[in-house]
C-alpha cells in the first residue's frame, strides 16, 4: 500500500467570530503513517469505527470484510456509492410509491380533504346523490362514497405512501451495501428539513427524498440546495409558494409585456392577480438553515433583516407546479377526471386561499413569452416575480434577472465562508463529536471552498483528519433513535418482513420519522437524545427485539455462533453473553460491560429465572426462527448435522436465556453509543 | 415489575438520590447493601409518592383542527350569524336543555359544552373570544406550528413555548416536569428542556408485556447506565430508574378518580386521567400537554348533534371530570384550550364551516375571573369581518398565554417566552 503523510499548507479563513483572520493548517495526504495506525485503537476497533460512522453499525461479517480491504479502501468504495446492492433492491421491490412521478403520485394519493370534496361532486354529478340528500350524509354514508369514488378513480390512501416512506427508509438503511449514501441520505434530509405533518407537501415528501437529496449526497452541495429550492415540498413546507412580488413592484411578466410593445391588457386572464406580498419564511430559513447559519446573521460578510427581505424578494414567483396545471399546460399526461380541473389551491389541500393562486388560463407559449418556466413540480411565476432590482449581501442584483436571479442568490450563499464553515461543522458534529475542533473544521470549510461544495472532498477531509480517529471521538456519540434500531436489526442480522413494528420503536424513542415539524430538522446532539423516557424505551426496544416480539421482524440468535453450519455452542450462560457480547458489540472494549453482567448470569439459578419470568405467551418463538423447534436441533436442517455435538438440554440453548442476555445488551449504554 | 408492596425489613432507609430529591422526607426504601438494586426496592404507596413536591401546573389541551368558536360559544342575538349559517344556526331558547345555553353576557354555549356550565357559574371559567394568531395562514400546519412555538410567521423557531416556560420556572429538571400524554411530543415542547412523551402510563415500566422479564434485567440495566463512562447516559439513567420509582406505585394500583368525576374513555379523557393521577402521584408536573382532534368541520359539522356537537361533548366531558378530579388541589391546576384558528362565518356547501381566524379558548382556575367572556366579538356584518368573511382576532393568543404563565406560573420574563412580542398580557385573574 502507498505510504502517505501529511503536508501543511495553510488557508485563511474566517474564524467563527467572523470579524478576523485566522491562520490554520490544512493536511493533505502524502505519506505515512495512516491516522488510524496512531490513534491507540486496535484493528478491531478502527474497523468498528468506521461502520459506526460511515454505516448504521456492523452486520456480521463485516468487520472482517474491513480489515480485508483496509480502511481506505472501504471509505473509497463508499464514497463511490456504486457497490452492487441486490439485496436490497429486492427488499426495496414490493413498494408501489418509489417509481411514482410527481403527477402519479398527487393523482392517486391526494390529501384526505380533497378526496372528501371530490367524492361528494362526483356523486352529485353521477346522480348518487342530490344536493339536497348529501345535506342529510351521515358520515358512515360519506365514507362510503369517497370509498367507492377512490376505487373508481384508483385513488389510495395517503397512509400508503407515508408507510412506504418511512419503510423504504429503515430497509434501506438496513440492507443496503452501500451505507455511506444512506448515513448521509439521513443527514441531507435532516439538514434540508421537511415534514409529512405539513399536509400540502406530504404527497410530495417522498418524491423529494427521491429527486432533491439522495441524487446529490455523494455530490455537489450546490446542486442539491438547488433541488430542495425548486421542489414542490419545500416550496410548500416554507410557504415560498405563497410568496408574491410587493404592491408597487414590476413583475417579470408587466417587464415582458412593455419590452416586447404590448399593453398591459394583453396579460392573459388570472395572471397578475395574486393578493401582492413577500413570505420570507424560505428567504429566511435558506440563509439561517441552509447555507450561512445562524451565526451569520448580523456579521460581516454575513446576512441581515434587510438581506432576508431582499432574497425573499429574488425568490417571488418561485412557486410549485401542480399537476393539473402542467397537464393543462400540456406538459403532463392529462387526467380523465374533470374534477381535478378545478382550482390551483385545491391540491394543497384546499387550505391555500384562491387569492393566494390564482388559477392561470394561459397556454404554454403564452406564459413562456411572458417569461414563465415551467419545470417538474416547479414554475416560475413570471406575474409573481419582482423584477426590480435588489442588494443581497452587497451584491448588487439588476432589474430583470428573472428566474436565474434565484440561481445567482443561491450562487452567493454558496460560495460564503460562513457557509462553508456551517456546513463542514454540522458534517463534523454528525461523524466525528459533539464538540470537534476548529481546526477541523476550517480544514473541511477550506475544501469545501476550493472544491464549490464538493461533498465527498469535504467528507475526505474528515475521514483523513487525527481527530476522526482520536481515542476520544471514538464512541463519543449517542445513536439517534433510527440508528439504535437500524443497528440492532443489522448486528442481528435479521430478515425483516414488515418494517412498521421496527418504526413505531423509533417513534417512541423519540424520532417520529418525517414527522419533525420545525425546518432545524432534529438536533444532533447527545441531550437531545437522552431523557428518562427515551432511555426506557431504549431497553425496551432490546428486549422485545431480543424476545422476538417485534412483528415483521425474523432472526437466528443461534445463527450469530453458526460458522460453516456448525452452532458452536457456549459452554456456560457466563461464556455464552462473553460470545454474544462479542457479536453485538464486535470491535468494543467490553471489559467493563462483562465485568458487570458476569455476575448476573453466574447465578446458578439464572436460567431458571429467566425460564419462569418469561411465560410462552411473552415469547414469541413463532416470529423468530431461534424458536422452539430450533432447541431440539428441528427447525433448520441444515444444522442438523449438529445436532448430536449439541446439549440441547442445557441452560444455556434455553432461547429465552440467550434472548435476556441479548436484551439486555442491546439496551445497554455501550450499544447506544457509535 | 417491580415489586412495590411494603417489605418491613427495608421500609425507611432512604436511597441517597430519593433522600436528595424529596428534601429529607421518606420515601423510597432501599434493597440490601447501599448498591442499586432494581429488585430491592419499594415504594410506599400512590399517595404517599411525592418525591419532587408540591407543584403548579399547568394543562394544555390543543384542540387540532381548528374549532369554531362561533359554534361553541355564539354570540346571541347577533342578526348577522343566523343568515349566513342557515343550516348551522341554533335557536338559544333559553332553557330548553338541546339546546344553546345563555351564559347570560350577551353569548351562548353550545349543549355539548354544559358540562362546563357549572364552573362558569361558579366563576371558575372563562371565555377568551376574537382569540387567534396576528399571522394570518388559514394552514392547520402553520398556524398550529405558531402558535405552539408562540412566534407567529417565524418558521425557524427551534423551541416550543411551553418548553420555554419550563426552563423559566427556575426549577431543578425532573423527569415528570413537562409531560405530553397520549401523543408524540408536540411543538410546544420542542427544545432544551427534557419533556417525556408518554402515550399510556401503563406502558412507562421496564419490560411491560414481557412478564417477569423487566424486573429481572432491571438490575443489570440499572448498574450499566450506573457505571457508564458516558455521562449523561449515566445521570440519565439515574433519573429514568427515579422515574419508574415513582411511577412504580402509580401504574400498577388500579387508578380511582375522585367520585363524580366521571371521564370518558376517549383519548383526550384518558390523557386528562393519566394526568390527574400524575399531579396526584406528587411526581413534580408542572406543564401537561393533552391534545383533542377532529375539529376540522368542512362536512356535515352538524348542530345540536353531530361531529361538532361530539367532540365539543368529549372536551367538555373530560375537562369536567378532570376538574372535579382535582377536588382539594385545585388552586395548583390551571386547564388552558387553545386551537389554532377559527372557522369561517358563513356555513359552506357541505353543511360545515371552512378555515377562518379568530376562535375562542377556554380557561378554567380558581383564580381565574371566571364567569366572563373576555374580548372583543364584534356584531358579524361583514364590514366587521376579517377578510369580509371571518371573525376578527382581537386579542393575540400570547395575552392570554403569557398572563396564564405569569398569573399561574409566575413566569415574568414574557420576552423570554415570546420573543419579539410586545404585547401585554390579557387580565384574566380576579383582582
Amino acid at each position: 500500500m502507498k505510504k502517505i503523510f501529511w503536508m501543511a499548507t495553510v488557508a485563511t479563513l474566517l474564524a467563527a467570530g467572523g470579524s478576523r483572520g485566522v491562520s490554520i493548517q490544512v493536511q493533505t495526504p502524502e505519506t505515512s503513517p495512516y491516522p488510524w495506525e496512531t490513534s491507540g485503537l486496535t484493528e478491531e476497533e478502527t474497523a468498528r469505527h468506521l461502520l459506526d460512522r460511515f454505516a448504521f453499525g456492523p452486520r456480521p461479517g463485516d468487520i472482517a470484510t474491513v480489515l480485508a480491504m483496509g480502511p481506505e479502501a472501504w471509505f473509497e468504495a463508499q464514497l463511490g456509492g456504486e457497490i452492487p446492492d441486490g439485496e436490497l433492491e429486492d427488499a426495496l421491490e414490493p413498494f408501489r410509491t418509489l417509481d411514482l412521478s410527481i403527477v402519479e403520485i398527487t393523482r392517486t394519493y391526494p390529501n384526505p380533504g380533497v378526496v372528501t370534496n371530490r367524492a361528494l361532486a362526483w356523486a352529485r354529478q353521477n346522480g348518487i346523490i342530490t344536493q339536497a340528500e348529501q345535506d342529510d350524509l351521515t358520515n358512515q354514508e360519506i365514507n362510503q362514497i369517497r370509498a367507492e369514488y377512490m376505487e373508481t378513480y384508483g385513488i389510495r390512501s395517503q397512509n400508503e405512501l407515508t408507510g412506504e416512506l418511512m419503510a423504504h427508509k429503515l430497509v434501506r438503511a438496513v440492507y443496503s451495501e452501500n451505507q455511506l449514501e444512506e448515513v448521509l441520505a439521513d443527514f441531507w434530509f435532516n439538514h434540508f428539513n421537511i415534514t409529512v405533518s405539513k399536509n400540502q407537501a406530504r404527497p410530495y415528501v417522498v418524491n423529494y427524498e427521491l429527486e432533491a437529496i439522495r441524487p446529490y449526497v455523494l455530490g455537489n452541495f450546490r446542486e442539491m440546495l438547488g433541488a430542495t429550492a425548486k421542489h414542490p415540498a419545500m416550496l410548500l413546507y416554507l410557504d415560498n409558494a405563497m410568496s408574491n412580488a410587493e404592491q408597487g413592484a414590476h413583475t417579470t411578466a408587466q417587464m415582458a409585456l412593455a419590452e416586447s410593445g404590448r399593453s398591459q391588457r394583453d396579460m392573459p386572464r388570472g395572471m397578475g392577480r395574486g393578493r401582492r406580498g413577500l413570505n420570507e419564511n424560505y428567504a429566511r430559513e435558506i440563509m439561517e438553515l441552509h447555507t450561512l447559519g445562524v451565526e451569520a446573521f448580523n456579521q460581516p460578510l454575513g446576512y441581515s433583516q434587510g438581506d432576508v427581505e431582499e432574497v425573499a424578494r429574488a425568490f417571488t414567483g418561485w412557486t410549485f407546479l401542480p399537476p393539473e396545471v402542467a397537464s393543462r399546460l400540456g406538459m403532463g399526461e392529462m387526467n380523465d377526471d374533470r374534477q381535478m380541473g378545478g382550482m390551483m389551491g385545491e391540491d394543497m389541500g384546499g387550505m391555500m386561499e384562491r387569492d393566494d393562486h390564482p388559477e392561470l388560463s394561459a397556454t404554454l407559449e403564452q406564459a413562456e413569452s411572458l417569461g414563465f418556466v415551467a419545470q417538474e413540480g416547479f414554475l416560475f411565476r413570471a406575474d409573481m416575480h419582482d423584477a426590480d432590482g435588489k442588494l443581497i449581501m452587497g451584491n448588487t442584483f439588476p432589474a430583470g434577472g428573472g428566474v436565474e436571479e434565484g440561481e445567482r442568490v443561491m450562487d452567493l450563499l454558496v460560495s460564503s465562508p460562513w457557509t462553508a464553515r456551517f456546513i463542514s461543522k454540522k458534517l463534523a458534529i454528525r461523524f466525528v463529536s459533539d464538540t470537534p475542533s476548529d481546526r477541523l473544521v476550517d480544514a473541511m470549510a477550506t475544501r469545501f471552498s476550493e472544491t464549490g461544495g464538493d461533498l465527498r472532498e469535504v467528507m475526505k477531509v474528515l475521514f483523513w483528519s487525527d481527530e476522526f480517529w482520536s481515542v476520544s471521538s471514538v464512541r463519543s456519540k449517542i445513536k439517534s433513535p433510527f440508528e439504535v434500531v437500524a443497528s440492532a436489526l443489522r448486528a442481528l442480522d435479521v430478515q425483516m418482513t414488515l418494517p412498521r413494528a421496527s418504526l413505531q420503536w423509533v417513534e417512541r424513542m423519540g424520532q417520529p420519522l418525517y414527522r419533525y415539524e420545525a425546518p432545524t430538522g432534529y438536533p444532533d446532539r447527545a441531550d437531545a437524545w437522552v431523557n428518562a423516557g427515551s432511555l426506557l424505551s431504549r431497553m425496551n426496544f432490546g428486549l422485545n427485539l431480543a424476545m422476538g416480539r417485534i412483528r415483521g421482524v425474523r432472526f437466528d440468535l443461534r445463527g450469530l455462533n453458526t460458522f460453516g453450519g456448525v452452532f458452536h455452542e457456549p459452554e456456560s450462560i457466563e461464556h455464552a453473553l462473553e460470545v454474544y457480547a462479542g457479536h453485538i458489540l464486535d470491535g468494543r472494549d467490553l471489559t467493563d460491560t462483562l465485568a458487570l453482567l458476569a455476575p448476573v448470569v453466574a447465578d446458578p439459578d439464572f436460567a431458571q429465572k429467566v425460564e419462569s419470568a418469561t411465560p410462552d405467551s411473552t415469547y414469541a418463538s413463532g416470529t423468530s426462527s431461534m424458536g422452539g423447534g430450533m432447541s431440539r436441533g428441528g427447525g433448520m436442517s441444515e444444522r442438523r448435522e449438529n445436532e448430536q455435538t449439541v446439549d440441547w438440554d442445557h441452560p444455556v440453548n434455553n432461547p429465552k436465556v440467550l434472548a435476556q442476555v441479548v436484551g439486555v445488551l442491546l439496551g445497554s449504554p455501550e450499544f447506544q453509543r457509535r | 415489575m417491580t415489586n412495590h408492596r411494603m417489605d418491613d425489613n427495608q421500609e425507611g432507609r432512604l436511597t441517597r438520590r430519593a433522600f436528595v430529591k424529596a428534601g429529607g422526607i421518606a420515601l423510597f426504601s432501599l434493597g440490601v447493601g447501599g448498591s442499586p438494586l432494581f429488585l430491592g426496592r419499594t415504594a410506599l404507596g400512590a399517595a404517599e409518592v411525592a418525591p419532587f413536591g408540591k407543584k403548579k401546573t399547568l394543562v394544555t389541551i390543543f384542540q387540532r383542527g381548528a374549532m369554531d368558536g362561533l359554534m361553541a360559544v355564539p354570540p346571541l342575538d347577533d342578526p348577522y350569524l343566523s343568515k349566513l349559517r342557515p343550516r348551522l344556526g341554533m335557536s338559544a331558547s333559553r332553557g330548553a336543555e338541546s339546546q344553546v345555553g345563555d351564559l347570560g353576557v350577551g353569548f351562548g354555549l353550545h349543549p355539548s359544552f354544559a358540562p362546563l356550565r357549572e364552573s362558569w357559574d361558579e366563576g371558575r371559567l372563562a371565555i377568551v373570544h376574537g382569540v387567534g394568531s396576528p399571522d394570518t395562514t388559514r394552514s392547520h400546519f402553520d398556524a398550529q406550528d405558531y402558535m405552539e412555538t408562540g412566534t407567529p410567521g417565524v418558521k425557524g423557531t427551534p423551541d416550543g413555548w411551553l418548553n420555554r416556560a419550563v426552563g423559566l420556572l427556575g426549577h431543578e429538571a425532573t423527569p415528570f416536569q413537562a409531560v405530553s400524554m397520549g401523543g408524540g411530543l408536540p411543538r410546544s415542547l420542542y427544545g432544551e428542556r427534557s419533556a417525556l412523551a408518554i402515550n399510556n402510563l401503563a406502558d412507562f415500566g421496564l419490560g411491560v408485556g414481557l412478564g417477569n422479564l423487566g424486573a429481572m434485567s432491571g438490575s443489570s440495566f440499572e448498574s450499566l447506565y450506573a457505571e457508564t463512562s458516558q455521562d449523561l447516559m449515566r445521570e440519565t439513567g439515574e433519573s429514568t430508574f427515579e422515574a419508574l420509582e415513582a411511577l412504580d406505585a402509580l401504574r400498577h394500583e388500579p387508578y380511582q378518580p375522585v367520585e363524580g368525576a366521571d371521564y370518558p374513555n376517549s383519548p383526550l379523557g384518558n390523557a386528562l386521567k393519566q394526568i390527574a393521577q400524575l399531579i396526584k402521584g406528587g411526581v413534580g408536573l408542572e406543564v401537561a400537554v393533552a391534545e383533542t382532534g377532529g375539529w376540522d368541520t368542512h362536512v356535515q359539522q352538524g348542530t345540536t348533534n353531530g361531529t361538532f356537537a361530539q367532540r365539543g361533548g368529549d372536551l367538555a366531558q373530560s375537562i369536567a371530570a378532570f376538574w372535579a378530579d382535582m377536588a382539594g388541589r385545585r388552586d395548583e391546576v390551571v386547564v388552558l384550550t387553545m386551537t389554532e384558528f377559527g372557522r369561517t362565518v358563513a356555513e359552506n356547501g357541505t353543511g360545515g364551516t371552512d378555515h377562518g381566524r379568530g376562535s375562542c379558548l377556554f380557561l378554567l382556575g380558581n383564580g381565574v375571573d371566571g364567569g366572563q367572556v373576555h374580548g372583543t366579538v364584534p356584531t358579524l356584518h361583514k364590514d366587521n369581518l376579517e377578510d369580509g368573511r371571518d371573525l376578527p382576532v382581537t386579542t393575540d393568543f400570547r395575552e392570554v398565554f403569557s398572563e396564564v404563565a405569569n398569573r399561574h406560573l409566575g413566569i415574568e420574563d414574557s420576552q423570554t417566552l415570546f420573543p419579539e412580542w410586545r404585547g401585554d398580557p390579557l387580565r384574566l385573574w380576579r383582582a
